[in-house]
């Protein structure tokens, strides 16, 4: 996978930018999953009837797909714990196994895209743990998210001033020259450790390697201007849970649109406080162990619509944005939603509720992927097929045997 | 060829060791334990008959310390096994296994281990403090850095603790802030002397009619803070742009509490009139976050002053500011939410009051826009509040200039920057943070760097500084070396830091570099005595801070926060830290007294301050001060599974689980976590409408054999702890809010073995009749932070040690600590493995 990655070193192209043969990638990913009796359909195939937590998103009924019994199987098991393998199909725990870590599928992504857009991948978090992570990288470290409206807005819009712009050159040239310096350093430690020392030290020098890749990127784009906006950010922003969601929406169909970045997680982790959602009168947690008790399960429900309904306002929102001839941002953005979470009420991250809309794949149906012979389907057989789609050629991701039957 | 010797001795002593031999061994498995664990049946997930003795991996022998562990506590063969071994066969088989085993421990090569490894966020931060004398209070240069990876709690081992591009950047601009703090050059700032009236604080000096959250007089005397909304209104100076320079400030606030006796029902503001009004003073950065409202991420408390009643008082304190920042005041133990509580008490108190005046309980009572006619609620309203008459900063105090900071680098006294011999300054200073001597040419690259900068047209300051920063990046400074080097001597100065970053979690201070270069540190005693030292230094408590925080996993306090609503009394009285507290302090003084560990397990005594003793049911403790508090009989606490600190940390916030105490328990008070569940059993669903309580559901798992294994081992030690609600409140039925009536709590649960565990009393029971369990499993835990790695088989013998010498000494706390300090858990094994 050395080669695209090094084509995507040379100059960022501007055509090929705009050209509608580019895919992007967008992945929602909720803390505690949807209620799965309010999120997965009675029959499979085409003309199932739209689950009640769904509703919001009959509109687009023929340009998504829900996957049933897609999970990351019997190793991937951890509660709340499990969720941070969302994308990755590996607990952080497990990744020391694995050919890639427990590396994500936005961040495998984001190595192929490299330095064509100025965010090789952006990640959102709204409220909850900050701890609550999903993107990975190949040696196990997770990528910290923005987790503020105003902070996504300033990355992708705000030009800095000729004088910070020309400090942060200075500071990033002075940067580049500390890391000769401490790779030479480094040697030197490395002649004085033992076998397993020096294999440890490596991390280090990937780390210096990665580091100015990552220099000679943002020095491309230090000088390229943003790209301007007439888009607002309300002031005072808002704070309360229900307002802020579809700001950070927005905000995310104008960074593929504005082709700011091509890879975006968004993970919705809850709130503090009151989330503004009429009826709901109970943490969100608490009314995830609802026990069946069905007044827990109806404002549980509220807040789960509520996810679908921004979910579904999205894809609306891409669908009217022209990228070329007979396409729009919609048909070149794969867009998953789901979670690490298969059933909060059991702390089970088994059958995950997940959902993929556009990215030019045939939609409109309920895929089940049931058990047969006790062999269950990987998730990750799911992202093996976005990452083909968009543009990889890899057959093996995580814990994923081949693309996902029947999805094209 | 090692692992061949090896091979060979185990062998040999298999073979050798009397009375038996590795027939007769054979014999035994095959008689009492294959039938369970063998080809046909594997329970627990243990199989033994592959176990040959010639495979001497690790792997192997961990299976037979196992074995050798359930013999020793006579677990197995279950006692309900009708084939049972005489006790003359199972002490002969325990002599020789464990004599087998302690040869092939030592013959162990470790050579394909992992020891090397960098420093993680707390100990960075650390050691910042100490190498640059810096104040981290405010400061915090790994803020941006990503949590470090855990194992079994712990984030300061070697192979699990990893670096990445992104720590390395995060690494280099921590690097860069830092020196850019330390280093200021320049005359002393001039010191200031202000002092803010009523009419300077907050955003709104005049509004036309007094806010409830925020009032200010009509006569501009003062101003009142009426709610403790943490993300709400706070008073600071708006006018103040920040203080000039990092340093001592003292601030004196004139206020004082009124209304703490007010004429409404005390459970609409739910405040607790007893309680003195509180004002909190916090430092803020006005660069993160505005002052004047909600909170952020540089927010620092200072202060709490109970108030007087009605008394104008001066409240002064003495506190760190960094540049630019700013104190705030807020009323810490307020009405909250205030809108909330305004309404219910509009509604029930002030009729005379204009429903559009106070609106629902939705809407913040509006006091601008003001409608002709009607009384408004804040012109009635007489709830308590902080009354707040001036704010006076003065300061920075006129210590020695340059700062601390600054002469930790540059050596005393005031220079230019044209009077620094940078190539000296630069191999002091990589020489301190390298803890350890650097060679002259190891010294010159940083000096030919910063000339090479200088010459590139960077100013002589910018130039120094360069060199500064690139030996913060260093490797050198970031990872801890062993201290065996790979030609066989032991490195002193790698003890050294081993050791500091074992009870200090920072750099070594001169002494005991000292000891390590006059060659003493290599004296068994000697580290001893210097561990006792370092012990006796307040840095010590980055010790009981930090290992309780990562053994007891207090650090994951908060992750699953208690529900707002059933739990409310955790944020009125911000009870987290409260908790954390009496867990420290309890093992600080288990610690600093040599108490025996045991008492760790169970005590008559605690630590607590008035809030805790509320919730814990202890009455005659006042104030917010913590002490030693005795515990009534009534009072089933003592011990650290008493603690609220870890009966929250073991509740999801929601809810209790049997289950996850009991694995809490056995990780880490027994050292026996059990396996994960089997792949294909389905995870218990709570289901509150019927009248299914968890030891319904519990049982039925259990009756699955497959579950049943350890859930039998695992749930009666969480039963007991089922007493324990998810903030650790006492209690005697289940709550549900929905459900009609209250299911009483079953403690009682039986353990394979027949005996009965009733409640948490029998539980420490259990628990203390298993001290050497718990003891080697403490003992286990401490090795491991010590050395910073996880632990192996080959540590077997000198963990063994560690237990045996500890015996004598009753298993002091303080003792065994040091026993691990001075042993290879720090200084490494002492002579090549023969």
């Amino acid at each position: 996978m050395a080669l695209p990655f090094l084509e995507a070193m040379t100059r960022p192209s501007k055509a090929a930018a705009a050209a509608g043969g580019t895919m992007r990638m967008v992945c929602v990913g909720l803390n505690f999953g949807m209620q799965p009796s309010g999120f997965f359909p009675t029959t499979a195939g085409r003309d199932y009837e739209m689950p009640h937590l769904l509703k919001p998103m009959e509109p687009h009924r023929r340009d998504f797909t829900i996957f049933s019994h897609l999970d990351h199987g019997v190793e991937a098991q951890g509660g709340h714990n499990g969720v941070h393998a969302y994308l990755s199909g590996v607990l952080s725990r497990n990744a020391k196994g694995m050919p890639e870590g427990n590396i994500s599928l936005d961040q495998k992504a984001a190595e192929w895209v490299g330095t064509a857009t100025r965010f090789p991948s952006l990640q959102v978090s709204v409220g909850g743990d900050p701890a609550s992570q999903i993107s990975w990288t190949r040696n196990g470290v997770a990528v910290p998210p923005i987790r503020k409206l105003q902070t996504l807005f300033d990355q992708l819009f705000r030009d800095t001033d000729g004088e910070t712009r020309r400090r942060n050159a200075q500071a990033q040239e002075l940067n580049a020259s500390i890391l000769d310096l401490v790779r030479d350093d480094a040697k030197s430690l490395e002649r004085r450790l033992g076998k397993a020392d020096r294999e440890k030290l490596d991390e280090y020098f990937t780390s210096v390697r990665g580091v100015e890749r990552k220099l000679a990127q943002s020095r491309e784009w230090l000088q390229q201007p943003r790209p301007v906006t007439d888009f607002k950010l309300p002031a005072p922003a808002p704070s309360v849970f229900v307002e802020e969601m579809p700001y950070y929406y927005d905000l995310v169909r104008l960074a593929l649109q504005t082709d700011s970045t091509r890879i975006v997680t968004l993970v919705i982790a809850g709130w503090n406080g009151d989330p503004g959602l009429a009826g709901v009168n109970q943490g969100y947690h608490t009314l995830t162990h609802h026990g069946h008790d069905p007044a827990r399960l109806r404002e549980l429900a509220v807040i789960e619509t509520f996810h679908s309904a921004q979910f579904a306002r999205f894809l609306t929102s891409l669908k009217e944005v022209r990228v070329d001839e007979g396409a729009t941002l919609f048909d070149r953005t794969m867009s998953l939603f789901g979670s690490g979470m298969g059933n909060a009420s059991s702390h089970s991250n088994k059958d995950l509720p997940l959902l993929l809309a556009g990215g030019g794949f045939r939609h409109g149906e309920h895929r089940d992927f049931p058990k047969t012979d006790g062999r269950h389907t990987p998730a990750c057989n799911l992202f093996v097929s976005m990452l083909q789609r968009f543009g990889l050629e890899v057959d093996k991701f995580g814990t994923g045997t081949g693309t996902l039957t029947g999805l094209a | 060829m090692r692992t061949a010797q090896a091979i060979l001795i185990l062998i040999l002593a298999l073979a050798g060791s009397a009375p038996g031999g590795e027939m007769e061994a054979r014999t035994f498995l095959n008689a009492y334990c294959i039938k369970c664990h063998g080809t046909e049946v594997q329970k627990g997930d243990r199989r033994f008959d592959p176990l040959t003795f010639e495979a001497a991996n690790p792997q192997s022998l961990e299976t037979w310390q196992e074995i050798l562990g359930q013999l020793n506590l006579g677990e197995m063969p279950p006692a309900k096994e009708k084939k049972k071994p005489a006790p003359s066969e199972v002490r002969a088989m325990i002599s020789w296994l464990t004599g087998a085993l302690d040869t092939a421990y030592r013959a162990l090569d470790t050579r394909h281990e992992i020891t090397l490894r960098r420093l993680n966020r707390f100990e960075y931060r650390n050691t910042i403090r100490d190498l640059l004398q810096l104040n981290v209070e405010s400061f915090d240069p790994t803020d941006s850095f990503p949590p470090d990876s855990e194992h079994e709690g712990f984030d300061n081992l070697a192979g699990t603790l990893v670096t990445s591009d992104y720590l390395l950047e995060r690494l280099i601009e921590a690097a860069a802030a830092s020196v850019e703090k330390a280093v200021v050059f320049g005359p002393r700032p001039a010191p200031i002397s202000l002092r803010f009236g009523p009419g300077d604080f907050g955003a709104f000096p005049r509004v036309e009619r007094p806010m409830i959250a925020y009032y200010v007089n009509a006569g501009g005397q003062h101003l009142d803070l009426a709610h403790g909304d943490a993300k709400s209104f706070r008073a600071h100076a708006a006018g103040f742009a920040g203080v000039p320079a990092s340093g001592y400030y003292t601030l004196r606030i004139e206020a004082a509490g009124i209304f703490r006796k007010h004429p409404y029902d005390a459970e609409l503001l739910e405040v607790d009139p007893e309680d003195p009004i509180k004002m909190e003073v916090l430092a803020t950065d006005p660069a993160v976050g505005p002052p004047g409202y909600n909170q952020n991420a540089s927010d620092r408390v200072l202060a709490t002053f109970a108030l007087r009643d009605d008394e104008r008082t001066t409240y002064e304190v003495r506190v760190w500011l960094d540049r630019g920042f700013v104190p705030v005041i807020r009323y810490a133990n307020g009405p909250q939410p205030i809108k909330q509580v305004l309404a219910r008490v509009a509604q029930k108190h002030h009729a005379e009051v204009l429903p559009e005046h106070w609106r629902d309980g939705a809407t913040v009572p509006i006091t601008t826009n003001a409608a002709p006619g009607g009384k408004w609620l804040s012109d009635v309203y007489h709830g308590p509040r902080v009354r707040l008459f001036s704010l006076a900063i003065e300061g920075p105090e006129a210590r020695a200039w340059p700062p601390a900071s600054h002469q930790a680098i540059f050596g005393p006294g005031e220079k230019s920057v044209e009077q620094v011999d940078v190539p000296a300054t630069l191999h002091r200073f990589a020489s301190a943070a390298f803890r350890r001597p650097v060679s002259n040419a190891e010294a010159r690259k940083f000096a030919d760097f910063a000339a090479e900068r200088r010459q590139r047209g960077d100013s002589a300051e910018a130039a120094i500084k360069a060199g500064l920063k690139a030996i913060l990046a260093s490797p050198n400074f970031f990872y801890l070396a062993h201290p065996r080097s790979e030609d066989g001597t032991t490195d002193l100065y790698a003890v050294a830091s081993r050791l500091s970053y074992f009870l200090w979690s920072s750099m070594p201070d001169d002494q005991l570099l000292e000891a390590a270069a006059s060659g003493r540190l290599a004296d068994r005693v000697e580290v001893r005595r210097q561990a006792e030292r370092m012990l006796n230094d307040p840095k010590a408590r980055a010790f009981t801070d930090h290992f309780t925080d990562t053994w007891l996993r207090l650090n994951k306090l908060g992750s699953m926060p208690p529900d707002s609503r059933s739990f409310k009394v955790y944020y009125t009285r911000n009870l987290e830290p409260l908790m954390k507290e009496e867990t420290r302090r309890f093992f600080q003084h288990v610690l600093e007294a040599d108490r025996p560990v045991t008492e760790l397990l169970d005590s008559d005594y605690t630590f607590a301050n008035r809030y805790l003793a509320d919730l814990y049911g202890i009455s005659g403790v006042a104030g917010d001060e913590f002490r030693k508090v005795t515990l009534p009989a009534s009072v089933k606490r003592g011990g650290l599974l008493g603690h609220a600190s870890i009966l929250t940390v073991t509740a999801n916030g929601v809810e209790t689980s049997p289950v996850v105490r009991g694995v809490w328990v056995l990780e880490n008070l027994l050292g026996t976590p059990p396996r994960p569940p089997p792949p294909d059993v389905p995870a218990i669903e709570p289901d509150i409408r019927g009248t299914t309580t968890i030891r319904q559901q519990l049982d039925k798992h259990r009756n699955l054999a497959a579950c049943a294994i350890c859930h039998d081992r695992i749930d009666p030690m969480g039963f007991p702890l089922e007493n324990f609600d998810p903030i650790g409140r006492y209690r005697e039925t289940y709550e549900h809010r929905r459900a009609q009536k209250r299911h009483p709590i079953e403690t009682a649960a039986e353990l394979p073995g027949g005996e009965i565990i009733n409640d948490i009393s029998e539980l420490k029971q259990h628990l203390l009749a298993r001290k050497d369990q718990f003891v080697r499993c403490l003992t286990e835990k401490l090795f491991t932070y010590a050395a910073g790695r996880k632990l192996g088989a080959h540590d077997r013998p000198a963990v063994d040690a560690i237990i045996a010498e500890s015996k004598q000494g009753n298993h002091g706390l303080r003792d065994l600590v040091l026993r691990v300090a001075a042993s290879e858990a720090v200084r490494g094994p002492l002579e090549e493995p023969k």
